[in-house]
This record gives C-alpha cells, structure tokens and sequence, in this order.
C-alpha cells in the first residue's frame, strides 16, 4: 500500500499507457477485427525478431530528439508544436550541407550536416520565439503556422533547387559519402539503425545534466514556472524564450539526422512522417524528463513499428491505429494530476477506515 | 420584516478535515437574528472554513447546523441561498467585463420568452429591494470601471436581489480605506435594522469594538470565547486570537535618516492614463517610509518603476544608479540583477507569484536569485552542497517552520512562506534598500511580530526601508514618515510625532488623504497589466 | 471586372469553413475553452458527412450527420477539458491526433482505403456555395446577439471572464463550457460539411489543411467578438484566394514554385496576426481549469 502511494504517479502513467491501448484494442474490436490479432501483431512487429526491434529503434531515434525539443520548450513553460516543421527544415538543411559540400571527409561532414540541422531547426523556433515575444503571437499559433511555413520552403529545397532529375520520387539528389551515418548492427538483423540512435541517446543525458545540475537549466525552468519572481530577480523571460525556443527547434532539427543522414542518404518529401507531432506525446509521456523521453520514445518507436505491420497482416486495421492509441494516452496523461488526486483521496479514506 | 426564532444560525459540535488536516474543529456557537456578529481569528483559523460551511460550499465532516431552527444539509450553495443565505466572498467574484445589473441578476435572470434577457425588468425587481439610497448604483456602468468600494456595494446587492437575510462577509474591509469603511458599516446597520443578520470575518479589532454586537474568536480550527463587544475588553479579545501575549516591539524613537538610497522625481507612469502622476520621494539609510493608499492606487507601479519593469519619465535613482525611463528588457534585466547584488531586497505584492516558484522546493525557493557572486555556482554548475547549508542556515534563523528542504514551498502556512522570502532577502545579500509591498498579507501575528522586528533591526543596522502597506496599522507601526497614494498622485505626506509614543500619526487625516482625489477606475487599472499572450 | 468577380465569388467560397469554424471556436473561447481542437471538429465532420453520403447517396442525411458528429466532438473536447482540468491545449492537440488516427482508421474498415471516402455523384452533393456563405453570416449575426442578449449569452460570457462568479450562485460553470463546446461543434460541423460535401466531392486526408488554426488566429485578431472575427475571417480568405489564383502561374515566365504559393495564406496568418493594431484581451479565465 504504502509502496503504491509513494510511486502513485507511476502508477497512474502506466494505467494511462494501458487505457490507451486497451480503448484501442477496443476500437478495433468494434470495427470487426479481433483484438488480439491486433495485439499480437503489435507486439510481433515491434520486438519480434532482430530486425523488427532494429526497426523499432529506428523509429525510437526521431521521437528522442523531438520529445527532447517538446520537453524542453515545456521546461520553460513554452508549448513547441512546431517540431514537425523544424524536423523537416533540418533534415532539408542537412541534406543540403552534404550535396553541396559533397566531398568533405567524414571527419568534418557529419559533425557539418549536424549543426546545419540544428541551425535550421533553431532559426524556425527562434522565429516562433520573435514572434511571440515582440509581436504578442502565442508560441501554439505561431508554431502551427511555422509548420506549414516550413513544408513550403522544405518543398521548394527539395522539389526545385535540390531535386534529382533522375528519380521519379520528390527527393533530392542524393548526399555525399563522408556525410553518411554508419549502420549500428548490436542486435543483428537488417535494420536501418544507426549511429544516430547513439547521439539520441547522448543528447538526451546531456539534456538531463544540463536541465538539473547547471545555472542554463535552472533559469530555463525558473522563467518557465515561475517567471514573475524570476523577473524581479533580474532574469529576462524574453531572453529566456527566445533561448529555449531556438534550443528547442534546433533538437527538433537534429531529428531527421537518422532518416537523411543515417538511411536515405537523401531528404525526401514528406520523411519526417509525423515524427514532430508524436514528440509531443513523447514528451507528455516523458513527463518532461530525459529518461522518461527516451523510455516513451522506445514504446512510440516500437508502435510505429509494429502498426506498420497492421495495413499487410489484419484486413480492416490500418497502421493510423497508432496514432489513436497515442492520443488516448496523452489525454489520460493530461488528467493524471486529476486522477492521482482522486486515487489519493480513496486511499487515504480506505486506510482510515481499516484502521 | 423576518420575524421568527431568535438564533438565526447555530452551529452544534460542526468540523471539517482537508485530509489529515482539521481545519474546523468541533466548533459550537449561537447567533441570534438581527445583529452584526464579527467572526474573529488569526490567518489560517479557520473562520473562512466555518462559514463556507455555513453557506453550503464546503460540507461538514461532522456535527449540524442549524439555520433560524431548523437543521439543515446543504447539497450546494443554491440550497443555502433558496434558505436566505448569502456570502460576499473575500475576492469579489464578479464579472468585470459586465455592467453592474448583468452581474446581479447572473444566475437568476429576468427574462422574457426563450431567455431573452429583460433588464428593465431586473433593474425593477432589484430597486423595489433596495433597504437604502446607499446602496444605489449606475446599473448600467461596466463592473471594471467601478472603485473597490461601489464593487462591494454590487457584492451586497447581488445578496439583497436574491432576498437574503443572513449575509456572510469575508475580510470586507481588507480592501477599503477608513472613510468607506465606516460607509460600509453604515449599509451593514441599515440591513440589521431590517432584521437581517450579518456575519463579518475579519481581524481588525478596531472596527469589530466600534460597529459590531457580539464577538467569536477561532483559534486553530476550535471556537475559543465569544461575548458581547459592549461587555468585553480588547486585550482579552487579542490573548484569544493569538493564545498568548504578544511581545512588545523595539523602539522606534530614535531616528537618523543618512543618505538617500531610493529617490524619485517627477515620476510619472503613463498608460491610458497616468498611474503614477508626477511623483517625488526619497528614502534615506536608517529609516523606514510607508505607503499608504487603497489597493491600486499606484503601490505596485512603484515597485515596478524602481526595477525599470514599466516606462516612465521623470528620474528615479535606486542604489546610486539612475534607472533609465524606458529599456530593453534584457537591459532592465541585467539592472535588476546588479542592483539584487548591490543590496536591493524586494518582498513583492504577491507572494504566490511574484516572490515564490510554488511547486518547487523550500531550498531551492530560498536560494534562487538571491546575490549572485555567493557561490551557488560555479562555472555555471550547481553547487548543491554550498546551497544547502547557507539556505539551512537563513531559514533557521528567521524561524521558518518546514518538514524537510526537499518539500514543496506551497505545502507552508503563509506566515512560513513570508518568513522564508525575508530571510532570502535580508540574508542572501548585504541589504541596503529594502523594499516590501503587502509584508503581512495573510501572515500570523507570531510571524509579523518577527517580520516587524527583523524590519526595525535592518533599519537599526543604516537600511533604507520602503514599506507599501493597505494596512494602515502596520504603517503606523513601522514607519518613521508616511505619505499617501491616491489614483498614483501623492495627496498627504505625514512624519511620526516625537513626543508621543507610538501611534503618532493621524488616522483621520490619513484616511481623508486615501480617498481625496477622483479614484481611478479599475478599467485603467486593467490595462495596465501586461497584455497577456493568449489563445 | 469579371476576374474581380471571380475573385469575390472565390473569397466568399473558401471564407464559409473559416467562418463557421471561427464562429464556434468564439463560442467555445468566451466560454474559457481555448480551443485548439477545431481543425479535428473540421476533419471529424467533412469526414462523417461524407462517409454518411457515401453509404446514403443523401446529402441532407450526410449534412445532418456531419452537425451531429461536430457535437459529439465538441462535446467530447470540452467534457475532457473540463473534467481532466488539465491544459486546454494539450486536450486539444491529442483530440487532433485522435482525430487524425481515428478517420482513416476507420476508414479502412469502412471503405478499404485509408486515403478517403469513395468520390460523392455531383447530385449527393451541395452545390450552392452562396447559400452556405448566407447561413454563416446569419450564424454570426444570431452569435453578436445571443451574446449580449440572452441569458445563454450572459452565462457563457461569466463562465469566460470569472467562472467563480456562476460557481458561488450555484451554476455550475464547468457544465455552462461543456455545453459551449458541444454547441461549437456542432456549428464548425456546418463548416465540415461545406469542405467535403460543396467545395470537395467527399472526404480527402487531411482536406481542413490548417483552416482551424487560422480560424483561431481569426478569432484572436478579432478580439473575440463575432463582428470582427467575422471580417478577420474574409481577410485571411482572400489570402487563400490569392493562392488559389496563384496556382501554376509564372510571373515575366518564370513559374512560381507551388510550394512558395501554398504557403501565402499561413504567412498572412502570422503576420496580420503579428502586425494587429489592437490587442483585445483575451478572455480572462481563459484556460484555466473550473
């Protein structure tokens, strides 16, 4: 009992985890197709074979960085929605960097591609930031409509100044060698996984030290949860905006390293597939925290990976299943401070009545 | 016009726990009908809880109450209102962006065919109630353009409008200034003259012993003594509130005001219109000003202007520095953060917000922003170790009460969470100037009698001290001069007497001083918040 | 003269999602609901009604249909916001991605593709944008009044401003934004409607592209009030003729990139938003829980 207490906001993050994904196993019932197929491909597709959970941490290295970028933005109080834009100019930035400068050794190009992808990303957030800070345009808004902003000037890099004549798919021409991102095979299989997979990671530990232990990560959570006494003590909040809203865009921006770095070796229309809104949920999920981002990013990893497998192996579930589990979710994450209340309460009033 | 049982409300054995806390408990009492009975307690005691209980907001965890003899258990306030009831809470709640008439019929409109909403008929209705010409408004004028004063009168009328004859009223003077105060006092006898009773939360002795028929005093949840006011003397009405005497404070008497380390002039604060209107003081090293004024009459405009946070024109001097009249805020920001480190300690209006990161810790609460040359870091890295004991140490010796430093800084009493931002302030620098707005503000007498003593020991120790205070009282406590701030102009300057003791200052005066000009209308006093970034 | 015509005639086709859209949000925003959530009423309903038509070969059924599952979304948003007294916005965004997930998902199992419903007959469709346009200038014109006339309008307008001030009479304000936002579902659903059954023939993914957002940006330049909301909505329509006129031109023969075309009516958005003269408060207990 006393255990259930103390740890309730697990508890109550777990139980959010599984409503979600039993009201969708629900939904699928009711739609004519039997949970548990449902279930069982899930699982199978995400942590089925070396190769599938290759595949799941593929998808996991995206969502890192993007429920990153959410979460810190959320430090600061700010809501980033715009990681979906900043992804994608990032990824376009990248792929940039390495078709013109194709020739640089691997030693440079990577280390290149990655700050082009950060720059391109920050300067989107920045802009949300200016916006919001001199203009009064609420960072939700004005993130939103940078996203559309973004797949315009990405669609114009890829489909006019970039675009490979000789393919028939919207894609750019393709990078150069040094700028590719080698293959991880720990776990074998054939996965795309690659080292981009490990910089998540790194990202994320250096995010958490620099969120808790440093001056850069006390004022960014200050001016976000308590910026009027943080004005007062001679904090600029603007400043603080425009900081973690440009840090915010440029993790977005390294998003897309493992797509166009790591396996197409191209940035193609369209390829960050939404990654910049699941980073939301990852980041919800997270509750903010880096670890938490990184465990919510595998499980949404591993869901994209094993819904994929719903369009080929069940006749009337489509891989978009997962992104009704994932909403779910969210919404039971939002309430928990509600729920947590509430459980609380009852627990209090059982034990009083027990003894 | 309400004839019937004499005890208009009793109370029998009645409690309410919030978890493990009793914040009522087992309090027992009678009101008879017709008479003005002041509920009495510290911060915290729980009078708010035993009303609310009474009104049907929260209900009880044990015991009965009884209205004009019958026993009764309200589901929601719209039970105890169909019974007569009616509060006026502390926060007024009404409506701003409404007129006057729309905010009392809320809830219980007139209306014609398919709720179509007939204000003529409202406006009707509420005149045929009306007990006095006192009462009377501009129905149609915009709630937010009203002073503090005529929105409490709306607060009263919304009551009368629902035909209530027992009228609860939270802390209704905390806001005014004395002349309205008595004004207020005078509608509250028209009523009781009617046979209506009314129920006063407060803390002010003064105005319970002048306007008042009886007394009750709760002390940590429990009803400790009650009586009638006319058979009763003030001390043993204190030692019931506060469970022991007070002790006295230090002298005041000795005075020598050194060099000037505050000094506006000519300030003048613009929006629609101007806030702080041609204003010139200075506060010297060794003595303490006081600002006296009705809430948003320019206190808060002060404390901004002097950080640079709002625009002005004239000069402002804090610390030797002129503050610039307009400025980036990264440039006020920088400022803010030189002037903190030079000795500039701030207690601000608000505490919940503008002084405290409420769901954060007790230790970090006590260590952020405090002089930034302390070593809390080092090359920009936490040093946990170095912050723990100073912290520790600050809190101990401004007696702050806490469970352990890891607990979160909103789990404190508010007499706690005051201590905890004066011992950041008065210790995590060498403090020079020190300004504090609202020092008290829901704080115990324990910890303001602390709060008090620390102030006057800073002001033995050669700090100027700028105090901005509602509570006249406190600034006549505390302040070796006084002036008064009426719609952001300065309407009366006042020095303490050096041949009486303490007290020397006139109340009278003062109070004339509060409300001398035209008062400025809520409607500014809105815009000049921040235009806030919304959805 | 007859490409202004055109023109106005394109203005008021594509301002009629925009203003349905924004007159609901108004609705739910005076309430204190900040409303994120209307691009996914939009999508919900063009999808329902469409599906509807689809099964029915009924335009008046899929209309019905399309208002009715509006509702339902309204009130679904507003129910959770309410009782999870959590951030408006981040119910909001997951009411989106639900929707988004939702839509093909059963989709698929409805139609066999995840893309959309089936191409509607020219005769299960509306065709008569003007009527649409008519009914949302009414809509705005029933709003301006209702809100400072009626009870309804005087309830919601609390609820937005000082819900405390319904609570302590002993209404429940958190039941007056619940109903706000079901009544705003059910007006964006008109809006819904108009996308797949009039200016499209059925339902595409993603078909609202971003007109929920702007609605809300609409609303926000119009400092939540109908009148201006209203005129907002005609402005950020032109923009989005614009682009729809721009479409495939070239300028002195050099062809506009459509991807720098698509992206005029959000760049508008922003910046008429960023550059408003007025800035109208929002209103004040505007997320924040009750």
């Amino acid at each position: 009992m006393n255990f259930v207490t103390k740890n309730i906001s697990w508890f109550v993050t777990l139980g959010a985890v599984l409503l979600g994904f039993s009201a969708a196993l629900l939904l699928a019932a009711v739609l004519g197709e039997s949970p548990s197929l449902v279930a069982t491909v899930l699982i199978r597709g995400a942590v089925g074979s070396a190769t599938s959970l290759g595949y799941s941490l593929y998808y996991a290295t995206p969502l890192i960085f993007t429920g990153l970028a959410v979460s810190w933005a959320l430090k600061a109080g700010l809501f980033n929605i715009g990681a979906e834009g900043q992804m994608t100019l990032g990824g376009v930035a990248m792929a940039a960097v390495g078709i013109l400068a194709s020739g640089l050794p691997a030693a440079v190009a990577w280390p290149l591609a990655l700050f082009a992808g950060f720059g391109a990303g920050a300067s989107a957030g920045w802009i949300v930031a200016w916006f919001k800070v001199r203009r009064g345009v609420h960072e939700v808004l004005g993130s939103i409509l940078m996203n559309f902003v973004s797949y315009g000037i990405a669609g114009l890099f890829i489909l006019n100044i970039f675009r490979n004549p000789s393919s028939q798919n919207p894609e750019t021409l393709p990078i150069g060698p040094g700028f590719e991102l080698s293959q991880l095979s720990l776990i074998g299989g054939t996965s795309p996984l690659n080292v981009a997979f490990v910089f998540a990671l790194v990202f994320a530990a250096v995010a958490d030290f620099v969120i808790r232990r440093t001056r850069l990560g006390m004022n960014l959570r200050w001016s976000g949860g308590a910026p009027e006494f943080a004005r007062r003590s001679g904090l600029s909040i603007d400043r603080e905006t425009m900081r973690a809203l440009a840090i915010s865009g440029g993790l977005a921006g390294l998003a897309g390293a493992s797509v166009v770095l790591g396996y197409m070796h191209k940035a193609r229309e369209g390829f960050s597939a939404g990654a910049g809104f699941i980073g939301i949920a990852v980041a919800l999920l997270g509750r903010g925290n880096p670890w938490g981002v990184i465990v919510a990013a595998l499980l949404f990893g591993g869901l994209q990976k094993g819904s994929l497998d719903l369009d080929i192996d069940t006749d009337k579930i489509s891989r978009d299943l997962a992104g009704v589990i994932q909403a779910l979710i969210v919404m039971a994450v939002a309430a928990r401070p509600v729920i947590e209340a509430g459980l609380r309460t009852w627990l209090e009033r059982r034990k009083r009545e027990a003894t | 016009m309400i004839s019937g049982p004499t005890e208009a409300v009793e109370f029998i054995g009645i409690g309410k726990s919030f978890g493990s806390c009793r914040a009522v408990d087992h309090v027992t009492g009678n009101f008879s009908a017709g008479r003005i009975h002041a509920i009495l307690g510290e911060n915290g005691a729980g009078k708010s809880t035993l009303m609310k209980l009474l009104f049907g907001l929260y209900g009880p965890t044990e015991g009965k109450i009884r209205v004009k003899g019958t026993e009764r258990h309200w589901r929601s306030p719209a039970d105890s209102m169909d019974a007569g009831l009616g509060m006026v809470q502390q926060h007024f709640t009404l409506v701003e962006s409404l007129s006057v008439i729309d905010n009392i019929m809320l809830g219980a409109e007139a209306c014609s065919a398919f709720g179509v909403l007939d204000r003529e008929r409202a406006i009707q209705l509420l005149e045929a109630e009306l007990p006095s010409a006192d009462l009377s408004l501009d129905w149609n004028r915009q709630v937010s353009d009203l002073s503090v004063g005529e929105k409490q009168k709306v607060e009263i009328l919304k009551l009368i409008a629902r035909k209530a004859d027992i009228l609860v009223l939270d802390e209704p003077t905390a806001v005014l200034a004395p002349q309205e105060i008595s004004g207020l006092f005078s509608i509250l006898k028209e009523l009781k003259k009617q046979g209506r009773t009314v129920f006063v939360i407060t803390h002010k002795l003064g105005e319970v012993f002048e306007h008042c028929d009886t007394w009750f005093v709760l002390r940590a949840g429990r009803s400790i003594a009650s009586g009638e006011v006319h058979q009763t003397k003030v001390e043993d009405v204190v030692r019931a509130m506060v469970g022991t005497n007070l002790p006295p404070l230090s002298d005041l008497s000795k005075r020598n005001p050194g060099e000037a380390r505050l000094k506006f002039e000519n300030v003048s604060v613009k929006k629609t219109s101007h806030v702080l209107n041609n204003l010139s003081f200075e506060v010297r090293s060794g003595e303490i000003v006081g600002i006296a004024g009705i809430d948003g009459s320019g206190q808060a405009e002060v404390v901004a202007a002097s950080l640079g946070l709002v625009s002005f024109s004239g000069e402002i001097t804090v610390l030797g520095d002129v503050i610039p009249g307009s400025q980036s805020s990264d440039a006020a920001a920088k400022r803010i953060e030189r002037l903190r480190n030079a000795g500039l300690a701030l207690v601000s209006e608000d505490r919940h917000t503008q002084s405290l990161w409420m769901n954060e810790s007790v230790q970090l609460n006590t260590g952020l922003g405090v002089d930034s040359t302390k070593s809390f870091f080092k090359n920009g890295l936490l040093q946990s170790k170095v912050w723990t004991t100073a912290v520790s140490n600050w809190l101990k010796s401004f007696d702050v009460r806490f469970p352990s430093l890891e607990i979160s800084v909103d789990r404190l009493s508010g007499g706690n969470q005051q201590k905890l931002i004066f011992a950041r302030e008065l210790l995590g620098r060498t403090p020079r100037l020190i300004v504090v707005h609202q020092p008290t503000r829901g704080v115990d007498f324990l910890s303001i009698r602390l709060i008090y003593e620390r102030l006057l020991e800073a002001r033995e120790g050669g700090a100027a001290i700028l105090v901005i205070s509602s509570e006249l009282d406190e600034l006549m406590t505390l302040s070796d001069r006084i002036f008064v701030l009426c719609a952001g102009r300065k309407t009366g300057e006042f020095i303490r007497a050096t041949d009486t003791a303490r007290g020397a200052f006139d109340r009278t005066a003062i109070g004339a001083a509060m409300t001398s000009a035209s008062p400025m209308t809520a409607s500014e006093q809105s815009s000049r918040k921040q235009t806030e970034v919304s959805l | 003269m007859e490409l202004l015509i055109a023109f106005v005639e394109s203005v008021m086709r594509v301002s009629v999602p925009l203003l349905f859209a924004a007159y609901g949000g108004l609705i739910s925003e005076r309430s204190g609901l900040a409303n994120v959530a209307l691009e996914g009423q939009l999508l919900l309903s063009a999808f329902v009604a469409a599906a509807t038509v689809a099964l029915t070969q009924n335009a008046w059924v899929g209309l019905g249909a399309g208002i009715v599952a509006g509702g339902l979304g309204g009130a679904v948003f507003g129910w959770t916001s309410v009782k999870s007294r959590a951030d408006h916005i981040v119910i909001g965004i997951a009411f989106n991605m639900l929707i988004a997930g939702l839509i093909p998902t059963v989709c698929r199992a409805w139609f066999g593709v995840t893309g959309g419903t089936p191409q509607l007959q020219r005769d299960a469709r509306f065709t008569s944008d003007i009527s649409f346009f008519l009914a949302a200038v009414l809509v705005g014109g029933i709003l301006w009044w209702a809100l400072q006339s009626t009870r309804w309008g005087l309830r919601l307008k609390a609820a937005g401003d000082r819900p405390e001030a319904l609570t302590v009479q002993g209404v429940s304000a958190g039941w007056v934004r619940i109903q706000a936002s079901t009544l705003c579902g059910l007006v964006v659903g008109i809006g819904g409607v108009n996308l797949s059954l009039c200016q499209g023939s059925g339902y595409i993914r993603e078909m609202a592209g971003g007109r929920g957002f702007i609605a809300l940006a609409a609303i926000i330049f119009g400092g939540w009030r109908p009148v201006q909301t209203g005129l907002a909505c005609l402005l950020f329509a032109v923009a989005d003729a614009v682009q729809t006129m721009l479409q495939g031109k070239s300028i002195f023969d050099l062809a506009i990139p459509n991807s720098i075309v698509q992206i005029i009516p959000y760049v508008a958005t922003l910046l008429l938003l960023a550059f408003r003269r007025s800035m109208m408060s929002a209103p004040s207990a505007i997320n924040k829980p009750v």
